[in-house]
């Protein structure tokens, strides 16, 4: 099973050292647990993306005033969370930070049929993460929320490089890990300092950000919620 | 005469920076070019003349000053290369065919993704030249959290990958109301500032207009633009009218119409003239500017236009502001009461500040409530920030008790 880990630190301890992160890669890489992963810039280039009443909103910066902000993601293999959460509590930030562990949801968009359009090669990357506003969500419809349309567009204009669904927090599908003073803590459920959960990530190639932005726009989150777009940190 | 190094500054430190940051993509290394082929020119004007174009000759300066820069850092071989074969291609051409870029900087300073405060910050600075510390003082913050604000907007641009273009097609119109709502925020607080002892910082003003006229030379399809550039002539041409000597603030039926500035009335109305006859819905930025048109014709001002023009503005951007505004418009048509009704819905409205009490306190006062007005003038003191606005509410409730 698929799970997305997302790394969650305080940049200001971040910036004052972090263990290096490649044996956690190489050890992820050797045993088939780590598919992929990337880290962020900073959140002060984060763009808040919402719709409205028709019209585009956005903010400078995350969404959320937490100290503690999404500074990365790995997608990790696993046979179970506790095995995803036990590999995830070597991960160096875990001693100043938090590894937020979700379950994806695999079939959540039914898969294209016929050859898929190559992805763009110049360009940007940008992440964006998907915060449904709670009360939004709950009153939506399936129509109001369902992607499938979004996705279909994103991958026939090659901009996608994939896009994860999580499991809801409430299902036991995800775990948040620190470790203090040699100790692992595991918390049940999503990161808990905010009200608001990230209810997936979708990793774009485009031009610039007018160009992630009318994508997160287009996006039904920004509709019952907010997208936040990060730029990665690139090779 | 003007200095002409003074000059050069004023029309030429936007068209530099903005050629600087096309060709290096460093908006920093822009700025401190430009401030480089300024400090230069300082010496070499004064000894070997004043260029036939300075412009021309600050940009060239701007630009070797730049290709030193980065020889002398550890700047990629191959982003070095990019940058010189741009400068080579742009030394080919005849002066007057080198692009003017300040339309892109200019909405790459406003652009929404950076906050308010940053966008009309680095407008400052990058566009008018302002230095942090004036940009600092002129809105009463310290010169290192501007400084710091300034850096923060430049390295989001950067790395969030803000594109250095004008929007085209159907992101024109959404992005050019950004712009303008940058531009009018710098001329309001020029002219009626959030805070602070002083009614005007007509500096502020000044760069408001300089601005918009770069706006509307290069995009002259726009009426809102002129509209824009209208209002704010119409209304600075107030502006040694609207305070006393002492600094307080003087209501327009109340000021010495000698003071007006005719030249600017008469440039406001040309403007407005010009981009009033384009058709499609009128915006908001010209039905202000037919507003304050009107408001410069002193006491043949038509009440009843004036009140239609606030209505109209209300269908446009309806907000508390404009129905406190259409309110004191329609006070004046049709009389004190007719005002205060349309007051009534906007009670408890907590946005409009010490700005609601005060209008109703004014119409009380005319409608001959002086009791109603008293108190009102009470909450109005309770909430109001500018000193000027302060001594004026104080002067009408001494007034009432006299």
């Amino acid at each position: 099973m698929q799970y997305l880990m997302l790394v969650r630190v305080d940049p200001d301890l971040a910036a004052r050292g972090v263990a290096p992160v490649e044996p956690w890669v190489e050890e992820g890489t050797r045993t088939g647990m780590r598919h992929f992963g990337n880290p962020l810039e900073d959140p002060d280039t984060a763009t808040t993306v919402a719709r409205q009443a028709g019209r585009t909103v956005l903010a400078d910066g995350p969404f959320t005033e937490t100290k503690e902000v999404v500074a990365g993601f790995d997608l990790l293999e696993a046979p179970d969370l506790e095995a995803a959460v036990d590999y995830a509590a070597r991960h160096p930030v875990a001693a100043v930070g938090a590894l937020e562990v979700r379950e994806v949801w695999e079939d959540f968009v039914e898969e294209a049929g016929g050859d898929p359009v190559p992805t763009r090669e110049d360009g940007r990357e940008y992440l964006f993460l998907h915060v449904p506003d709670p009360a939004a969500l709950a009153t939506a419809t399936r129509e109001d929320a369902d992607p499938t349309a979004w996705v279909r567009d994103v991958e026939s204009r090659g901009v996608t490089l994939g896009g994860w669904r999580l499991r809801d927090a409430d299902a036991g599908s995800a775990a948040t890990v620190r470790v203090r003073d040699g100790r692992t803590l595991i918390a049940r459920g999503p990161y808990t300092e905010t009200a608001e959960q990230i209810a997936g990530i979708d990793r774009v190639r485009v031009a610039d950000l007018d160009e992630a932005i009318g994508l997160a726009a287009a996006h039904p989150t920004s509709a019952i919620g907010r997208i936040e777009i990060r730029p990665l940190v690139s090779a | 005469m003007t200095d002409p190094l003074a000059r050069a500054f004023a029309d030429e430190w936007g068209r530099v920076v903005a050629a600087l940051v096309r060709v290096t993509g460093d908006w920093a290394l822009a700025e401190d070019c430009a401030q480089d082929a300024f400090a230069v020119a300082a010496v070499a004007w004064p000894r070997d003349g004043v260029p036939d174009r300075p412009g021309a000759w600050l940009t060239t300066t701007a630009r070797n000053r730049a290709l030193d820069r980065l020889r002398r850092s550890a700047v990629e071989a191959r982003k070095l290369e990019e940058v010189v074969a741009v400068v080579h291609e742009e030394e080919r051409r005849e002066p007057d065919d080198v692009p003017d870029d300040r339309l892109r900087l200019i909405f790459t300073c406003c652009h929404p993704a950076l906050d308010l405060d940053a966008r009309v910050a680095l407008t400052l600075r990058t566009l008018c030249g302002l230095t942090v510390a004036e940009i600092a003082a002129a809105f009463g913050a310290r010169e290192a959290a501007m400084a710091k604000r300034l850096v923060r907007a430049r390295r989001k641009i950067q790395v969030a990958g803000i594109p250095y273009r004008v929007p085209s097609g159907a992101a024109l119109p959404e992005r050019l109301d950004g712009v303008l709502a940058v531009l009018l925020l710098l001329f309001t607080e020029g002219y009626a500032p959030s805070g602070g002892d002083r009614v005007v910082r007509p500096e502020l003003s000044s760069e408001a207009i300089r601005l918009t006229r770069v706006l509307a030379a290069l995009l002259p399809g726009e009426p809102e633009v002129g509209g824009l550039l209208a209002l704010e002539l119409l209304q600075d041409s107030r502006r040694a009218a609207r305070t006393t000597g002492e600094g307080a603030l003087v209501p327009l039926a109340e000021q010495d119409r000698t003071l007006w500035d005719a030249a600017r009335i008469a440039e406001g109305r040309a403007v407005l003239a010009a981009v009033d006859r384009a058709p499609g819905p009128v915006g908001a930025h010209r039905l202000q500017a037919r507003i304050a048109a009107e408001h410069a014709r002193g006491p043949e001002a038509d009440r009843n236009a004036i009140a239609q023009h606030w209505a109209a503005l209300a269908e446009v951007t309806p907000s508390p502001w404009v129905e406190l505004a259409r309110a004191v418009a329609v006070a004046e048509a049709d009389g004190p009461d007719a005002g205060l009704a349309l007051l009534a819905p906007l009670a408890g409205d907590v946005r409009l500040g010490h700005q609601l009490p005060a209008t109703e306190a004014e119409l009380l006062r005319r409608a001959g409530r002086r009791e109603d007005a008293r108190r009102a003038y009470g909450a109005a003191l309770a909430q109001v920030r500018n000193a000027a606005e302060r001594a004026h509410l104080q002067r009408r409730l001494a007034e009432l008790a006299g």
